[in-house]
């Protein structure tokens, strides 16, 4: 009874044949495609089984075509094994395709005249099978002569090491093996050798090591005190695809302090930088992902609110946490509860000029209409609390975007908001967003915030905290700067302009890169002459009120005179220019 | 949006009655307290709800016995603290009387204790007590200035009001301040009024303070002495040595000080579980595993009872609202009695679990009826109701004399507290874990006095709750004769010098030969010892024991209908009150399809970045694979490879104006979020703020 299963590839040149020997006398062959003639022979491999299942037989076969290059021991286990093998397939795949030369051992390039064979036989009798043990040797031994150092022939004694202990100690080769299913077979060692292709290459010592069969005990007793290791290897390997961190990476991270990178910079791009506006313009022209979904949970998070108003009622504060922009969530809170007649306040923590005193008389002044804030921040406070414990007093809520904002973050601005939180009638809720945001909170302000922590992930972009031009990416383009000097021109008076004008020619004027400034007496000279002031005090004194806004930078110069200049670029200071008509003051 | 400006940070939004909030404030109070009391009335949506009287009846109750306990617990210290005073500030010495209290690492308690301490000084000494916190104290100046202010407008909330009802059109005025804050002012003060009570300042957290004032203050104080006599109470919350390393010899000499410590927090907790929280009178009953996460956060993080009780609040409240009227926590209060039995067999106590599983173990008829007769429903449910609250009382009373019997053991292998033996007992049989078993070992080595003993305070237990609990009778009973069992052992044994069986044995065995004898020994050591009548005794009272706490023990969470009465809600309660922001960030950037929950994105971990992910989770997952130094351009551009797939031919395929746009915004959101910040190390680079996964 013979049968005969032939793998054929597609590509004819590169074939390893194989044969299965079925019983004393049928034979198998199976032709497997390799990337370069790769020679796989199990006749060396020594065992002697009296009795197995056909599954776990299976595997152990598949191992012996894996020898040496399979470096995860399959398992009986039928569910592990599959897995690994798809996966080895896959991996196999990608290799064919991109490591094609490399793969290839420098013995294994030239075809193979005749096929190497698998001896399997499908008799469990042990004794019968010992006659075919001499021609079985001697066939190694050629193949060892003929064949590159590729094929070591350890892996089922490490088999059998694991499983069966008796049997190891069966002389090499008497070897039988009981296949059931030809198809099956057949596609495993498709697969397996797939596998020992995409590994073989990163498996040199084995190789190496392996190429005498002498060596053969020695090297058996070397290969399986690595198993557990090339065991933990494989694993490994399988958590790191799937669970992305762990301590270890944080020594990977900081051991080598020379972090090697590019030197590519963006000045490769036609715009190394974009504005804002440009960002936005370009933004806007861009499908938004998601929208459908972003909908869905802000919906979510809506039907919340009335459980939030209740937590709040009850004493607690709110923490909202999770990616996303949650101001319009928030503002959609406060629509929610401003609909239930309360007052309520909102505050940008990310709005980089915030101050406490900006809260106190949001707080103190506007809702509680008093005209004087005080001074002191205790005294606020101790108003804040007075008014809103007491049980008369309407219910306030503090909305604060961002309470991890920079203007936020300082101890003093915590304790202040932390403090005023503890009021019955004064409710907060707050966002953070910085991924060390909760390290802000110690034990007594968690204590006087008494919070309840929300996830609202929004999912949304951040346009608006991010729209202060703080960017690494986004051009400083001195909008907010112009604008700033736009105000404070408009309160100047014509002499002052004038002033201001000067300064301004003068520095579009200059040609060197490093502007150092108009000195003093050059303005006050020019200053004279167009009429403007009369006396040095008096540009003084317009210098001053300068100075004082920013508007204009005094540096010493190298002879020690008093060198001024506008800290904005060029363009900008064209900009203003052309929008203002000097030429009429 | 309404609230983004690039020119200011706070926006004001008034409520509609505070639009006409200046008449809410008119002379004529009686009005507008009236509108609002209505208003209260018909409820701010959920105090409308119909379980919020049941939650803020049993929330009462719960904060009288805290306050009840707390006044217990700090009596002793503020009589202590009290007569210190009173009895050295009458004394005319040179120095300054002052008591340091130690309060204890749990800061956020702090407050309570310094109001109870406050109280009970203005009502045995002086009416001039001070309360000052290092807050507003930066300077001598300050200090001074509070001092003069708490005295002279010592009740400034009356002033206000008052300045306010005067005059409703105006706005309120601002306190007066006192504008010299010096001693001199004090003094003079002082004798304006005219009486000779001392003047108590309280510096309630001493650590915090600045030397230098407190030292400018003291020497005043005792300069001053004469004048205005001073008491001081520093709160301490380390040890006393603080007091003697921030302030010199000079200083200290003019102190005569003495130390009351607080009681330790860890002790007030356990008092307050034992005597409030696992007690009939608390009527919100806690699951074990939710109890002891609360209990947890006590221990290791901040020991504060004021927290702990909290969010022991948020856990009732989370209970009520979730299980609505039907939330079981009284005898005379089931709302169930008041329903119709066809709302009831409709509602959803038959949708429960538990009671699904009861309906279950039933068959036939009975079976039938629970599914579908109305009326039987309605029985079941409040005889179940009842059966519960019931054994929940005598589970609590099971559990003090279980905790009698294993504190004292070696080892401990239930625990030292009551609350340790909570968590495990309330939601498992308790006699089948290996720790009882252990103990129950442990138990056969008792002495007889120990044993006695702990029989005696069993009983205590049993009787004093036996008055409601009339089960307990029989056990009590039952407890008693074995305890008069064993007392009659001791008695007996105390007369008879020694067993004049073994006498015997002694007298057989000296007439044998050797061999005989040898013989004789092996046999006696085969045969199993002999019990004697102690053991005999105490197997049986040990037998007794175990089968009184099987049968008090029943774990609650076992019964039906235990989802109305217990709050076991771990999941909700770890996810609210401890928050984990670093992992939502985290899961969202990395796997966006969790939140978002859609069929673009749902793909497993190790296919990589997809597509259709936000920008900034694609981002992200380019982030991860770069070292401590990031290029901007390198990132731009793997960046721009991963959103136009197409263009993954051609290399360095230009940069579109939309992408750069994109990627520009998705960096921003990055840099806000904390992952990258810039770095002037090398040009177009940006810093790494976390680590991992960077070798994938």
């Amino acid at each position: 009874m013979t049968k005969e299963g032939e793998v054929k590839s597609d590509d004819c040149e590169d074939y390893v044949k194989v044969k299965v020997i079925c019983g004393e006398d049928v034979e198998k062959h199976l032709f497997i495609k390799g990337s370069k003639a790769e020679k796989v022979h199990a006749g060396s491999s020594t065992k002697r089984r009296t009795g197995f299942s056909t599954a776990s037989d299976h595997f152990e076969l598949l191992d012996e075509f894996g020898e040496n290059e399979n470096r995860a021991p399959l398992t009986p286990k039928a569910l592990f094994a599959e897995d690994s093998l798809n996966k080895s397939r896959d991996k196999a795949d990608e290799v064919r395709r991109g490591r094609r030369k490399s793969v290839a051992p420098a013995g294994g390039l030239q075809p193979i005249p005749e096929a190497k064979e698998i001896s399997l036989s499908k008799k469990r009798a042990a004794p019968d099978n010992g006659c075919d043990t001499p021609e079985r040797k001697r066939r190694r031994n050629n193949s060892v002569e003929e064949e590159p150092p590729k094929t070591p022939s350890n892996r089922p004694m490490r088999n059998v090491d694991l499983k069966t202990p008796e049997s190891a100690k069966q002389t090499p080769g008497s070897k039988r093996r009981v296949v059931d299913t030809p198809r099956l077979l057949r596609t495993n060692v498709k697969k397996c050798i797939g596998e020992m292709l995409c590994e073989s290459d990163s498996d040199a010592i084995s190789e190496e090591s392996d190429s005498e069969s002498e060596e053969e005990v020695f090297n058996d007793v070397k290969e399986s005190t690595e198993t557990p290791f090339r065991k933990e290897e494989a694993k490994i390997k399988i958590q790191k695809q799937t669970k992305s961190f762990s301590a270890e990476d944080y020594f990977d991270a900081h051991v080598s302090s020379k972090v090697i990178t590019s030197n590519h910079s963006l000045r490769k791009l036609e715009k190394p930088r974009l504005d804002q506006d440009t960002i936005n313009d370009a933004l806007q022209k861009v499908p938004k992902k998601h929208e459908k979904e972003c909908k869905t949970i802000f919906k979510n998070l809506e039907s919340k609110f009335s459980r939030w108003q209740c937590l709040l009622l009850e004493g607690f504060s709110l923490l909202l946490y999770g990616l996303g922009s949650k101001a319009s969530l928030l503002n959609s809170f406060r629509k929610f509860v401003s609909s239930d007649e309360d007052d309520a306040i909102v505050i940008n923590g990310f709005f980089p000029t915030l101050t406490l005193r900006d809260l106190f008389s949001a707080i103190i002044r506007d809702t509680l209409d008093y005209a004087v804030v005080p001074g002191d921040e205790n005294e606020c406070c101790n108003i804040i609390l007075r008014h809103f414990n007491h049980s008369d007093s309407d219910h306030l809520y503090l909305l604060i975007n961002n309470i991890d904002g920079q203007a936020l973050q300082s101890s003093k601005a915590q304790n202040v908001i932390a403090r005023i939180s503890m009021a019955k009638k004064l409710h907060l809720v707050a966002t953070i967003d910085h991924i060390n945001a909760p390290l802000l909170l110690d034990q007594c302000l968690l204590a006087k915030l008494n919070l309840v922590w929300q996830d609202s992930t929004t999912m949304l972009p951040y346009y608006e905290e991010t729209a202060f031009e703080n960017s690494v990416m986004v051009q400083q383009s001195g909008k907010m700067v112009l604008s700033s000097l736009h105000s404070v021109f408009q309160s100047l008076t014509t002499n002052a302009k004038k002033i201001l004008n000067i300064l301004m020619e003068n520095q579009l004027n200059a040609q060197e890169a490093n502007y150092p400034g108009m000195s003093f007496r050059d303005l006050y000279q020019e200053a004279r002459e167009q009429f403007v002031v009369s006396s040095n005090l008096a540009l003084r004194a317009q210098l001053t009120e300068f100075l004082d806004h920013k508007l204009v930078k005094m540096k010493k110069g190298y002879d020690g005179s008093e060198m001024l200049h506008l800290p904005l670029p060029p363009a900008i200071l064209k900009e203003f220019k052309s929008t203002h008509n000097f030429d009429s003051l | 949006m309404e609230t983004s400006s690039m020119s200011k940070g706070v926006f004001v939004y008034r409520g509609k009655r505070s639009k006409g909030g200046r008449k809410s404030r008119s002379p004529n109070k009686s009005s507008p307290r009236k509108i609002r009391k209505t208003r209260e009335e018909e409820g701010l949506g959920y105090s409308q709800e119909t379980w919020y009287p049941a939650y803020k009846c049993v929330l009462m109750s719960l904060e009288d016995q805290v306050q009840n306990l707390y006044t217990d617990m700090f009596a002793q210290l503020l009589e202590n603290v009290s007569v210190f005073l009173g009895r050295t500030s009458s004394t005319a010495i040179n120095e300054i009387p002052t008591a340091v209290v130690l309060t204890g690492i749990n800061l956020p308690d702090h407050a309570v204790i310094f109001e109870a301490v406050e109280k009970k000084l203005i009502d045995d000494i002086s009416p001039h007590v001070v309360l000052l916190s290092s807050r507003t104290c930066s300077t001598a100046r300050h200090l001074f200035g509070q001092i003069l202010n708490k005295c002279q407008f010592g009740d400034s909330e009356m002033e206000i009001e008052s300045a306010e009802d005067s005059d409703d059109i105006e706005t309120p005025q601002l306190r007066k301040r006192a504008t010299k804050c010096t001693f001199s002012e004090i003094s003079l003060w002082y004798k304006n009024q005219g009486s000779d009570k001392p003047v108590i300042v309280v510096l309630t957290d001493f650590e915090a303070f600045t030397p230098s004032v407190v030292e400018d203050f003291i020497y005043l104080a005792s300069e001053y002495k004469s004048e205005v006599p001073v008491a001081l109470v520093f709160g301490v919350a380390t040890t006393e040595t603080t007091v003697h390393c921030a302030l010199p010899h000079r200083i200290m000499s003019r102190l005569a000080m003495e130390t009351f410590a607080t009681k330790n927090s860890k002790d007030v907790l356990s008092h307050l579980i034992n005597e409030v929280i696992l007690s009939s009178k608390c009527l919100f009953r806690i699951g074990g595993t939710v109890f002891k996460m609360l209990t947890d956060i006590f221990l290791f993080y901040d020991f504060s009872i004021q927290s702990f009780l909290q969010k022991f609040k948020f856990c009732m409240l989370n209970h009520f609202a979730k299980r609505g009227v039907f939330a079981v926590y009284c005898k005379d209060d089931l709302t169930v009695d008041f329903m119709t039995s066809k709302d009831v067999a409709k509602s959803i106590v038959p949708k429960l679990k538990s009671f699904r599983l009861f309906v279950e173990q039933h068959r036939g008829q009975e079976k039938l009826d629970l599914l579908t007769n109305d009326d039987h429903i309605k029985e079941t449910v409040i005889r179940l109701e009842n059966e519960l609250l019931d054994h929940f009382d005598y589970f609590l009373v099971g559990l003090k004399c279980l905790h009698e019997m294993t504190a004292s053991l070696p080892q401990h292998p239930l625990g030292r507290q009551v609350s340790d033996l909570y968590f495990e007992a309330v939601s498992k049989k308790i006699w089948e874990m290996p720790e009882y078993l252990k103990c129950a070992s442990l138990w056969k080595h008792l002495s007889g006095t120990e044993l006695e003993e702990q029989l005696d305070r069993i009983l205590l237990i049993l009787e004093g709750a036996s008055n409601e609990l009339a089960g307990l009778n029989e056990w009590i009973a039952d407890i008693t004769i074995v305890n008069a069992k064993l007392k009659r052992i001791f008695t007996g044994q105390r007369s008879a010098s020694c067993s004049p069986k073994k006498q015997n044995k002694a007298a057989e065995l000296s007439g044998l030969s050797r061999t005989q004898l040898q013989q004789q020994l092996k046999e006696l050591s085969k045969s199993s010892p002999v019990q004697n009548k102690f053991e005999l005794v105490r197997n049986e009272a040990l037998e007794l024991v175990d089968k009184m706490f099987r049968s008090l023990l029943r774990p609650p969470r076992e019964m039906p209908l235990h989802e109305l009465m217990l709050f076991d809600d771990l999941e909700l309660a770890k996810k609210e009150l401890m928050g984990n922001s670093r992992l939502a960030l985290n899961k969202a950037l990395f796997n966006p399809h969790h939140y978002l929950k859609c069929k673009c994105c749902e793909q497993k971990y190790e296919e990589g970045i997809s597509t259709s992910f936000p920008d900034v989770c694609i981002s992200y997952h380019l982030h991860l694979e770069f070292m401590k130094h990031i290029n901007l351009y390198d990132w731009l551009q793997s960046f721009n490879l991963i959103v136009e797939r197409n263009a993954e031919e051609e290399e360095d395929s230009p940069v579109s104006t939309e992408t750069q746009a994109r990627f520009t915004q998705s960096i921003a959101d990055m840099q806000f979020l904390g992952f990258i910040k810039p770095t002037s190390r090398k040009a177009d680079h940006v810093l790494r703020l976390t680590w991992g996964n960077n070798c994938a």
